[in-house]
């Protein structure tokens, strides 16, 4: 019988100054702690009773919950999508638009239309349930300064009224709209950071955020940076936070993300090869659920989702016209017989 | 750390002496072990009892060596395989996961790591009516629905829809935890490792798989340079991770990131032979370091075949097959290969198709 490894100390989640303390009085694992009063600790260490209260709590967690594959279904089918009002835009993620639950990417090159998504999607949430929508407040944080809010408020005006809103109280349901969305402008990359480490404060206060949109994730982590490893790690741990906002207050998370040239080297050194790929490195490809890249081909705007753990690789055609983004006005449907080759090896 | 008290000596005489020697504070094996003899003494306890005790407790406490015939026996009777549903990749694995094997998936984000977890899942659940699932997911990417399709629809699975098991009880032996950051991570760990020891309940005491999706969004925030502390995480999960594998007879799968690799020339990253199509390099490897790559027993590379290509994307060719029930699935496909093993041959790759349903790899001849 193989006895169970003892949980060093270094495992908690404890400040420095507290780690080095229990280690400095001979505290090494889990099991050392098992009899210690807060009390006792709080004297024992020479820490006020508070800190050494955190430390017990943290021994005596929760109990782990778990939920079987056929809840998860459940769960899933409850959950509400936020229409994009491009019908090809929405059955590509999954028939209703963008999923709450989820982390949402959207990659393009600049003039894609990223800014006029989010806003649409910052005013889309808003619509009540009753007529499809997921009757939410949204959160917009604002790191390039691309946020103009006469801009939402024309999309704003032409939602109401596609929901079949009257034209009396237009102007009040208008400023209703934007009072809904919570706008944050962040000018670097520690106030991006901090932000995101506090929202958990902030989503208690309002709980019914049902979308939060970044646009764009990337602008202050493309300069400055001399340590790769280090943006890498401050991206991924951004990326945890997103994750679990999403899960816990079932709410959709949309990263706008920029794209840049990869260099390929060839086998000569004249043959090198350029594409265009989303920014930020190879380890934060993993970091959103849904993966969507947004591009120009023949003149119009083309989307592709390129990675999901549910949804089919495809590519669809949208528009973004004064009311906001829409379907192409030309009813020239995506080409969706290509070429087929059946597989045979 | 053993605490002496708990241990059952059945002699009274060995369980009165723990409880004089708890009443002066000697409480654990360490304790006992490391203390002064004239001290122990004043206890009241005689020289004699405090070697049977000690005798005792180092009996219990050393690890006994194993005849290599006995290990080998031993070894055969656990020497199963759970199927990933790709024969393909089954033939890859020489026989699938192996029972206390941990299986490392890596590479680049839409490889298909993901969706290789949850066929294997279903794979596990289908072909053993008790077996259960426990899949840990931290990429926020678990999806039930995926999972209900698969089993619905997949060519894999007709046979034991016909013998009669539903949706419903295949998808109510997977269990999922959601998990965000790697000290929550450890926590749960430490909880599955008690609850799988107790059985506590019909679930735990019928886990053949444990699957961590993934395991490098939880621990690359923490590793690198300067980051102690991070390693201690990554060690102690790596640890109890292997010690469940082996004490319950469980395959562990968890996936990885990937990170570019240096690469200064044109001789870049670690070599595929590639099986019959040539070298290979890839630009990318497995993220997490050095010290991880020490962790699994068999670590797959996932790549996509070709770079897809925004430009001209309605001209190509379309990969299609056809099901039994007459459907034709797009598929994409997919390259694996055996980045590090100590029982296959790094460099052996195959290819795996993914469709709407269905996952597909086929064995080489």
């Amino acid at each position: 019988m193989l006895v169970p490894p003892l949980r060093p100390l270094a495992t908690l989640n404890l400040e420095p100054n507290i780690r080095s303390r229990l280690h400095n009085a001979g505290y090494r694992t889990t099991a050392d702690l098992g009899n210690v009063t807060a009390e006792a600790l709080a004297q024992e260490l020479g820490v006020p009773l508070h800190q050494a209260n955190s430390v017990v709590q943290q021994l005596n967690k929760d109990t782990v919950v778990s939920i079987s594959a056929l809840e998860a279904l459940a769960r899933e089918r409850r959950r509400l999508s936020i229409s994009t009002f491009s019908k090809a835009f929405d059955s590509m993620l999954g028939g209703s638009g963008v999923p709450t639950g989820r982390v949402t990417e959207i990659c393009g090159a600049p003039g894609m239309g990223k800014t006029q998504l989010g806003m649409q999607l910052c005013v889309n949430v808003q619509i009540p349930i009753s007529c499809g929508g997921a009757e939410g407040e949204a959160i917009y944080i604002d790191t390039e300064g691309s946020f103009v809010v006469e801009r939402v408020a024309e999309i704003a005006r032409a939602t109401y009224r596609s929901v079949g809103g009257s034209e009396e109280n237009e102007k009040e349901q208008v400023d209703e709209y934007l009072s809904r969305i919570h706008y944050f402008r962040i000018h670097g990359y520690l106030e991006q950071i901090a932000l995101i480490n506090q929202m958990d404060q902030f989503l208690k206060k309002h709980p019914n955020v049902k979308l939060m949109v970044i646009d764009s994730i990337a602008f202050h982590f493309r300069q400055n940076f001399t340590d790769m490893g280090l943006r890498t790690r401050l991206l991924n741990g951004m990326a945890q936070n997103f994750r679990r906002f999403a899960d816990m207050s079932d709410m959709a998370v949309v990263l706008m993300n920029q794209m840049t040239t990869r260099i390929t080297r060839g086998e000569q050194s004249n043959n090198n090869t350029a594409t265009l790929v989303p920014a930020l490195g190879d380890s934060w490809g993993h970091a959103s659920t849904n993966r969507i890249i947004l591009f120009w081909q023949r003149e119009l705007r083309h989307a592709m989702i390129v990675k999901s753990p549910n949804l089919q690789q495809r590519t669809i055609q949208y528009a973004v016209t004064g009311d906001g983004i829409r379907d192409p006005p030309t009813t020239n449907p995506t080409p969706n017989n290509p070429r087929k080759r059946p597989l045979d090896e | 750390m053993t605490i002496l008290i708990s241990i059952d000596w059945n002699d009274d005489k060995l369980t009165d002496a723990t409880n004089k020697l708890a009443s002066v504070g000697i409480r654990t094996v360490r304790d006992l072990l490391l203390a002064d003899r004239q001290l122990l003494c004043r206890t009241g306890l005689s020289n004699e009892t405090l070697n049977l005790l000690t005798d005792a407790v180092v009996e219990l406490s050393q690890s006994k060596p194993t005849p290599g015939d006995v290990a080998l026996e031993e070894q055969r009777a656990q020497h199963k395989f759970l199927s990933t549903g790709c024969p393909g990749i089954d033939q890859l694995l020489e026989g699938g996961l192996a029972l206390g094997e941990f299986v490392e998936f890596a590479g680049p984000p839409a490889t298909g790591k993901t969706q290789l977890c949850f066929f294997t899942a279903i794979t596990t659940t289908a072909d053993d009516p008790t077996a259960t699932v426990l899949y840990i997911d931290s990429g926020n990417a678990f999806s039930a629905s995926r999972l209900s399709d698969m089993y619905t629809y997949s060519d894999r699975f007709q046979q034991s829809r016909e013998s009669g098991m539903d949706t419903k009880n295949i998808l109510s032996r997977v269990r999922c935890i959601p998990c965000f950051d790697a000290f929550s991570l450890v926590d749960i760990m430490e909880e599955v490792q008690k609850s799988l020891a107790d059985k506590t309940t019909d679930f735990f005491s019928m886990v053949r798989l444990l699957i961590i999706d993934s395991i490098g969004a939880l621990l690359s925030p923490m590793v690198g340079y300067g980051q102690s502390q991070g390693y201690v995480i990554m060690m102690t999960i790596a640890q109890i991770l292997k010690s469940i594998a082996l004490s319950h007879g469980i395959s562990i799968l968890v996936t990885n990131y990937s990170v570019s690799s240096d690469f200064k020339s044109t001789d870049v990253g670690r070599p595929f032979s590639g099986g019959k199509e040539g070298a290979r390099r890839e630009r990318t490897k497995p993220a997490l370091g050095t010290t991880w790559s020490y962790v699994p027993n068999v670590r797959l590379y996932f790549t996509l075949d070709e770079e897809p290509s925004i430009e001209g994307k309605e001209d190509d060719e379309v990969l299609t097959y056809r099901n039994r029930q007459g459907d034709i699935i797009p598929l994409v496909k997919r390259r694996i290969d055996i980045y590090a093993s100590h029982r296959l041959r790094a460099g052996d790759g195959c290819h795996l198709y993914i469709g709407s349903s269905e996952l597909l790899s086929f064995p080489s001849q």
